[in-house]
């Protein structure tokens, strides 16, 4: 199992004064299993995101990512983890304006500590197109191009995961079409399980495991 | 140790982002440094150079007038004598138990503006000088010139030269007594270099032959004298049998005579207070412009912080802790600090040549700007210190903003 979530209770604050944002008794992903978090806006998806990333702790509940409590690991144990183990793609936050996109990915494998590998770098952008844009800024890229810089820098670290929060739900529909074929396309590539999180129900019938949340509470 | 590389590469990469902010700040904290360390050398310099004038002189007996100037005309050989003092009236002075060693000055006579000093060998062993080439002085009229004075006026063993009258270049020369030289002395790192020797005698060989008219703007003329051969010096410098000589002896000098008596060490102390109130004018202004430097970092991190906080965020999410986060910030505050030191050391050493050599020119103090003083590492410490605490509150509020509030804002 890739992931096993157990009696989970998750939201703000500390001791008696918590409100709960999410409450989840039970939630297994088999690896390769992609599934997509469907609900509206303040469902708690993104706080499940957040939890599944290392980012956030559960209040209550036990998370087993790989067999691994992650609720139970220290703050730096869970950086760690998350580095090597998780490739995030957020709606907003794409890439650091400072450096090149080739710096980017760079920086991706440096803060994950895995071995510098710019043959893996190269090889990444020229998948996904990008050759020629592997010394430009961000700023310099289109938003489409953008974001798949962020979709390289996700699966360079070959993660378990691919954990992706709203990745359509700003783009029309023939490129939140090929968005969504990327990410399917560098999930399998990369033998990594795909977690989408969004309230965007055009991608639907893309996903054959699809958890509902908002519907209980 | 990888997370430290990283926020370095980070850090360099965040600064070259903002060339402009990057510049003034290493500019501001630079002139800050570099004008304090200019300050710190001249005067470390001044100071020691004083200290090595002043060695061995507790007191100097001279002719009535400013304290101060007596100091400054006999001593550091810089300001114009206060006027000449007997012999006959000082010579039962210098005679008491109290006085270890009394070496007289008679001044007035100069050559290319180096004084003539005339005196006795004492003030060679006064400043421990020794003659390089030749011999000491033993007649009239023989001298031995300073190391410096040799290089500048080229003069050598056996040549001869007048001596003119005053202390500027001016005066009318005393073509009818030629000096010879005799000897050259070996570099001393104090006044003496600076000075042409010879005895007191060829001082009063020279002036007795003089006439009333050229009484104007002598220096060393005690009017009243001047028609009979009085045996007359400037200055005696003396040297203590005992510190407890400091209790009485200045005002049995003081009371008992037409002369005055100054002691260098009180002296140079009121020279440096007044010179303070300038000095600590500038020190406070290059304090300031650190002060407005290490304001400058804080408020450019702030600032980067708001607009950048996406960005720590996303390093949180790639794997970083909040420590190597923390880190970028500190790494820049400190990679800004290095710069300004740097800046600051070469700019200050350069300022300090500069001014030696405009100070040096009037005032004849030889002052470098290529050498290295121990307070520059305090200042250079307390910059860079000043750098990292300007970082200080930006990386905590680095370290303490949570990640997933920023990721997740809509």
């Amino acid at each position: 199992m890739l992931i096993q979530i157990t009696g989970l209770k998750a939201g703000y604050g500390k001791g008696a004064s918590t409100s709960t944002v999410l409450a989840l008794d039970s939630l297994t992903i088999a690896a390769g299993q992609h599934t997509l978090l469907l609900g509206p806006s303040g469902c708690g998806k993104t706080t499940l995101l957040n939890i599944l990333a290392c980012l956030a702790r559960p209040l209550t509940g036990e998370v087993a990512i790989d067999s691994v409590r992650v609720d139970l690991l220290s703050e730096f144990q869970r950086d760690h983890f998350r580095g090597q183990k998780i490739g995030l793609v957020m709606q907003r936050l794409h890439l650091i304006a400072a450096l090149s996109v080739r710096a980017n990915l760079l920086l991706a494998q440096r803060l994950a500590e895995v071995a510098h590998d710019d043959s893996r770098i190269i090889t990444i952008l020229g998948k996904l197109g990008l050759t020629h844009k592997a010394k430009s800024y961000p700023r310099q890229l289109s938003q489409g191009e953008a974001q798949r810089v962020a979709i390289a820098r996700a699966v360079l670290n070959k993660p378990l995961m691919i954990l992706a929060d709203e990745p359509t739900s700003a783009l029309d529909d023939a490129n939140a079409e090929a968005a969504i074929s990327l990410l399917f396309a560098q999930a399998e590539e990369h033998g990594a399980t795909l977690i989408v999180a969004t309230h965007d129900a055009r991608i639907k019938s893309r996903f054959a495991h699809i958890v509902e949340l908002g519907k209980s509470s | 140790m990888k997370s430290l590389i990283t926020a370095c590469s980070l850090a360099s990469a965040y600064l070259r982002e903002r060339p402009l902010a990057t510049f003034l700040n290493i500019v501001l904290l630079g002139l800050g440094v570099g004008t304090i360390i200019a300050l710190v050398l001249t005067l470390t310099q001044a100071e020691e150079r004083m200290e090595r004038d002043t060695a061995g002189i507790d007191l100097v007996i001279g002719a009535k007038g400013s304290p101060l100037q007596l100091i400054l005309s006999s001593v550091f050989q810089v300001d114009i004598p206060t006027g000449n003092i007997p012999i006959s009236e000082a010579a039962p002075i210098i005679a008491l138990p109290q006085v270890k060693r009394a070496v007289p000055l008679a001044l007035g006579d100069s050559y290319k503006t180096f004084r003539i000093v005339g005196t006795t060998t004492d003030y060679l062993n006064l400043y421990g000088a020794t003659v390089q080439t030749g011999t000491v002085w033993s007649k009239p009229l023989e001298a031995v010139v300073g190391a410096e004075v040799a290089k500048a006026t080229q003069l050598a063993l056996g040549q001869s030269f007048a001596g003119a009258h005053g202390l500027s270049d001016s005066g009318s020369a005393h073509a009818d007594h030629p000096y010879q030289v005799v000897g050259i002395l070996a570099p001393t790192g104090t006044v003496i270099d600076r000075l042409i020797l010879t005895g007191l005698e060829s001082i009063w060989l020279v002036h007795d032959h003089e006439g009333e008219a050229t009484d104007a703007g002598h220096n060393n003329a005690s009017k009243a004298d001047q028609h009979q051969p009085a045996r007359e010096v400037t200055a005696y410098l003396i040297e203590y049998a005992t510190p407890l000589a400091a209790a009485s002896f200045p005002r049995r000098v003081n009371s008992s005579s037409s002369m005055q008596a100054a002691a260098p060490a009180m002296e140079t102390a009121r020279l440096f207070s007044l010179i303070g109130v300038g000095v600590t004018a500038l020190k406070v202004f290059a304090a300031i412009m650190m002060v407005c430097a290490g304001l400058g970092i804080f408020i450019g991190l702030m600032n980067s912080l708001n607009d950048r906080q996406a960005d720590l965020a996303l390093l949180r999410m790639l794997g970083a802790s909040r420590g190597t986060v923390c880190l970028t910030i500190v790494a820049q505050g400190f990679a800004l600090g290095l710069a300004g030191v740097i800046l600051g050391a070469v700019l200050g050493h350069i300022g300090g040549e500069w001014m030696g050599q405009a100070i040096g020119k009037t005032h004849r103090i030889p002052l470098t700007g290529w050498t290295w003083v121990r307070d520059e590492w305090w200042i250079m410490g307390a910059a860079l210190g000043l750098s990292v605490v300007a970082a200080l509150f930006p990386a905590w509020r680095t370290y303490r903003d949570a990640v997933p509030e920023t990721l997740s804002r809509d």
